[in-house]
């Protein structure tokens, strides 16, 4: 407590960096210093919400936390809440390393050290290192001193390195911090499925050299993988036996050297950087080291390296050498072989590729239900009509079981539909037991998290939008209007029958709405939409509903989720005939993570909604995560095809569906489940609340 | 039909050829649809060549070309004539559309998704074997010669769900699909057009290619080969390229801050 009072006095004389928004800095120091009388949470309510995430008998000492936090506003109270809650899932110790700086911290530091400081600590979990994630959270007085404005941070650069990256390699290779800075080493290195770089650099002594170093760490790692740097593992294992780890020394030296010359062909611009990092790190460079060769394979570096050792020539070493693991290469050649024998095999797109007969007979009683389709299939269904499954309603004229159905179709608010069996190359009747089900568990009070991030995709959202209004289309022919339609009188006067309605109909209207949309957001709330997905996915979805209401589009969200086919839910979030309400706020704030993710079903219920609207363009608008999925063997060829019969029928609705997905393997599936232009990826979610706006104007314009 | 609505040819005819380079057999399809009276559809995103394709087979075939740029405020009138008022009395005016009808020349309706779905109706009987204009108006049915070709263009690339075609319209047309030249052909399409050093042209198309990987992921579509063109103008005027670059290709293609500062650290790899 100390420490927190002697910060609040140099706040009170103003002379401490606040945790803020940029341009809100200048406001003054109380804002930090609420309590409960003035909107933060009372000392009580803290405790009680401390012990909630940590445990009533942690043995924490909670209440000096509680009194810590007392001082701060309540958005920063549930910053901290909800950044601590996010610790202790991975670890309750970090948890309470955290909550020991949390507010001191806050109060420090501006908010991008902040967010710097909070992305360093997760990323070390995130690479298995916890000793350096404590370390970080304790050193959080690293993040606020001065070489601030040399150093080059990751986090920073991450958007503009990954999307560069997705430029040039096609595909997303996600950058991820590097095990941390041993003696005084840039570490990085590829799996060729991520390229790990350091967290910030500060090699150089001003930033845009430091920011410069990321940019060439980038191109080397992506150098490795395009020019097959993995293909050496063998020769440089035998290498390493035989001469020791002076071998790899030295091969890292040339093969960094090799992928020099790759950038200098490729990206004349990159090389022009790599020469001037030379000559501020005073390195004279061997510019004619590969000159003699026309192509450059890995193979040449490993000879140039044999030779080397043998004329013991000394190399540079270069400060944007990547770091060479055997562990890793021999990785990479395992991905690069899986990748080969499924690019040899499609999975989905081979029609002769049969799932079920790999499924039959393997006793997993998951395939228990297409065993018995398909025995049904194959004896005309005499023999086993006798026993069906649980839940298969056939076509049977068997009184009792009719009446069943009948109950059955009775339930309030729940619903059965059909579902393709790809293997049996038909409808299963009634297989999927549908409900509505309306949460009860509303957010009464809904408190918004990070308002000021929000108000900036608002405004983002709300121009996007407002382009739309503003598209006035001319009415012609109208009985009254802002102009006179000229047209419409030479029509009248030249026509054969001097009607008197002609003369009626001389306007022209400004018409400054004409749109006629529906959309239904279907948006899936599988498990694996947890905790930031989760969140930014109820901010998009407010704000979506928030700034459609001026539209005049009508529009419905609905969330999906189930485990099983007996247990298929949909959640009405706002349904059609439903204005914006704070209740609709409420239940958009009461979405939560569910089970698993059954597609098709979701899709039939959500398009049989939507087909009842009277609308000219109607949207199914799909929001997930990843592809079709559930435990009853809903997965595979088995989802995708059920999935993609479902989005045709919604197509045979005259329905125009469209899927935004984060998964990054969509483009496995997506383009053959809807055809081209009906989907698209999201690469960062941060951008979703933005992205889905942008993407709700092209589809309705 | 008067010789008021023979339209003065040399107008329309294209006396020079174009620079077109085919990067497939796109020149006998379209000659062939001409021969058989079929009505001809072009794909492909903005600026990859399309009416400079139409100009092309306007020039090689020896047939006027009228071209009509569509819109959202596109009526059928627009397309087919009107009454104007001259003296105190109405005259008609024949549209772009009847005027190639009578006139045997090629119509070409660019971006024809951006007309209203009633509009394009009207083409439906010019479209199948009937070949027909009916001309409300006038009580008249046009029938349209052999010459007569009608070609239009759009950009499938769009994802609005109001801008398709109908089906209906679409099932009357063959389709030549024009996506971005490769690589080594765009190359040489931007040397020829901007007269610029075939290494600069090889950086501005690898450029291009970095762009379109970013679709979706904060552009809408990538560079066009008419943008590496400007681009290239710009360097062959003596402009810097990252200049040049930046004017004729990054700051074209978006308005987002972010977009545009990932497209500048693409130039700054390149150039």
């Amino acid at each position: 407590m100390g420490l927190f009072s002697d910060i609040l006095k140099k706040l009170d004389a103003g002379n401490v960096k606040r945790f803020s928004k940029g341009g809100a800095r200048t406001g003054g120091a109380l804002e930090l210093r609420q309590t409960a009388s003035t909107g933060g949470m009372a000392t009580t309510e803290l405790l009680i919400r401390l012990e909630l995430i940590m445990g009533q008998a942690s043995g924490l000492p909670l209440m000096d936390y509680a009194n810590e936090m007392v001082h701060l506003s309540h958005p920063l109270q549930l910053f901290i809440f909800s950044e601590t809650s996010e610790i202790s899932n991975l670890s309750y110790e970090h948890a309470h390393e955290f909550l020991s700086v949390a507010s001191t911290a806050l109060v420090l530091m501006e908010q991008k050290q902040y967010e710097r400081w909070l992305s360093g600590v997760k990323q070390a979990f995130a690479s298995g290192d916890p000793e350096s994630a404590s370390y970080q959270i304790k050193n959080y007085l690293d993040y606020t001193s001065e070489r601030d404005t040399r150093t080059a941070y990751l986090s920073d650069i991450t958007y503009t390195l990954e999307k560069l990256v997705l430029s040039i390699h096609k595909t997303e290779l996600p950058i991820v911090a590097a095990e941390l800075v041993t003696e005084n080493k840039l570490m990085s290195y590829t799996d060729d499925e991520a390229l790990y770089l350091p967290l910030s650099i500060s090699h150089f002594d001003n930033y845009e050299d430091n920011n410069r170093l990321y940019k060439v760490l980038t191109f080397q790692l992506l150098g490795q993988i395009h020019c097959k740097t993995a293909l050496a593992l063998d020769t440089l294992s035998d290498g390493i036996r035989e001469y020791g780890d002076d071998f790899l020394t030295i091969f890292s030296t040339i093969e960094t050297l090799r992928i020099d010359q790759y950038i200098k062909a490729e990206f004349p611009g990159l090389w022009n950087d790599i020469v001037l990092l030379h000559k501020k790190a005073k390195v004279v460079y061997p510019l004619n080291i590969f000159d003699n060769a026309d192509i450059h394979t890995v193979e040449t570096s490993l000879q140039l390296t044999k030779s080397l050792l043998e004329s013991k020539l000394d190399l540079p070493e270069l400060i944007y050498q990547s770091t060479f693991q055997l562990a890793l290469m021999a990785h990479v050649q395992n991905v690069t072989i899986k990748q080969e024998s499924k690019r040899k095999a499609p999975l989905i797109l081979n029609p002769t590729t049969d799932v079920h007969d790999e499924l039959l007979g393997t006793g997993d009683p998951k395939t228990a239900d297409r065993g018995y389709l398909r025995a049904l299939k194959d004896n005309a269904g005499d023999s086993v009509l006798n026993s069906p499954p649980p839940g298969w309603i056939p076509g049977s004229s068997d009184e009792a079981e009719v009446a069943q159905h009948i109950t059955k179709h009775n339930e309030k608010g729940v619903f059965y539909y059909r579902e393709w069996d790809t293997s049996l190359k038909s409808y299963r009747k009634d297989w999927c037991r549908l409900k509505e089900t309306v949460d009860e568990d509303l957010v009464e009070d809904v408190v918004i998290e990070d308002p000021e991030a929000l108000r900036h995709a608002e405004n983002r959202i709300r121009k996007t939008f407002d382009q739309l209004i503003n598209d006035q289309k001319f009415m012609r022919g109208q009985n009254d209007g802002d102009e006179i339609d000229i047209d419409a009188w030479v029509s009248a006067r030249s026509g054969k029958s001097k009607d008197a309605d002609d003369y009626q109909n001389l306007y022209i209207r400004n018409n400054t709405n004409n749109r006629d949309v529906a959309i239904m957001f279907a948006v899936d709330l599988s498990g694996s939409t947890s905790g930031w997905k989760n969140t930014m996915i109820k901010q998009s979805t407010w704000l979506l509903c928030k700034t459609l209401a001026r539209m005049g589009d009508q529009y419905a969200v609905y969330g999906f989720s189930g485990a099983g086919r007996n247990d298929c839910r949909v959640y009405p979030v706002k349904r059609f005939e439903e204005n914006y309400t704070k209740s609709v706020k409420s239940r958009i704030f009461s979405m939560k993570p569910d089970q698993y993710t059954r597609m098709g079903v979701a899709i039939r219920h959500l398009s049989k909604l939507l087909g009842k609207t009277s609308a000219k363009t109607r949207i199914l608008f799909v929001l997930t995560d990843g592809r079709p999925d559930d435990v009853d063997s809903y997965r595979g060829q088995y989802g995708v095809e059920d999935t993609r019969l479902a989005l045709n029928e919604a197509k045979a609705l005259s329905l125009k569906p469209f899927v935004l997905t984060f998964d990054k393997e969509g483009m496995d599936y997506l383009p053959y489940m809807l055809g081209s232009n009906r989907y698209q990826l999201i690469t960062d979610i941060s951008q979703l609340p933005i992205q889905i706006s942008t993407i709700y104007k092209q589809l309705t314009t | 039909m008067t010789t008021a609505n023979i339209i003065e040819n040399s107008k329309y005819y294209i006396k020079d050829e174009p620079y077109y380079l085919p990067t497939a057999n796109e020149v006998e399809i379209f000659n062939t649809a001409l021969e058989e009276n079929i009505p001809v559809l072009l794909k492909g995103p903005t600026g990859c060549g399309k009416t400079r394709f139409m100009e092309y087979m306007s020039w090689y075939t020896k047939r006027p070309l009228i071209t009509v740029s569509c819109h959202d405020d596109l009526t059928t009138a627009d397309l087919v004539g009107r009454y104007l008022i001259q003296n105190d009395t109405t005259v008609w005016q024949d549209g772009p559309l009847t005027t190639a009808v009578r006139n045997g020349c090629i119509c070409y309706l660019d971006e024809i998704v951006e007309a209203r779905k009633d509009t394009t109706v009207v083409i439906h009987p010019l479209c199948d074997d009937r070949r027909i204009l009916p001309i409300e108006k006038l009580g008249q049915l046009l029938q349209a010669p052999p010459e007569f070709c009608l070609a239009m263009s759009y950009n499938p690339g769009y994802q609005s769900a109001v801008k398709d075609l109908k089906p209906s319209t679409r099932q009357r047309f063959i389709s030549i699909d024009f996506s971005y030249p490769a690589a080594d052909v765009e190359a040489k399409i931007v040397n020829q057009e901007a007269g610029l050093d075939m290494a600069v042209c090889e950086r501005l198309v690898k450029l291009a290619e970095m762009t379109r990987n970013l679709v979706g992921n904060g552009l809408d579509e990538g560079a066009s080969t008419r943008l590496l063109v400007h681009a290239a103008k710009l360097i062959n005027r003596g402009f810097e390229p990252k200049m040049a670059c930046r004017c004729g290709i990054a700051d074209v293609l978006t308005d987002d801050n972010e977009t545009v500062t990932l497209l500048h650290e693409m130039i700054e790899t390149l150039f």
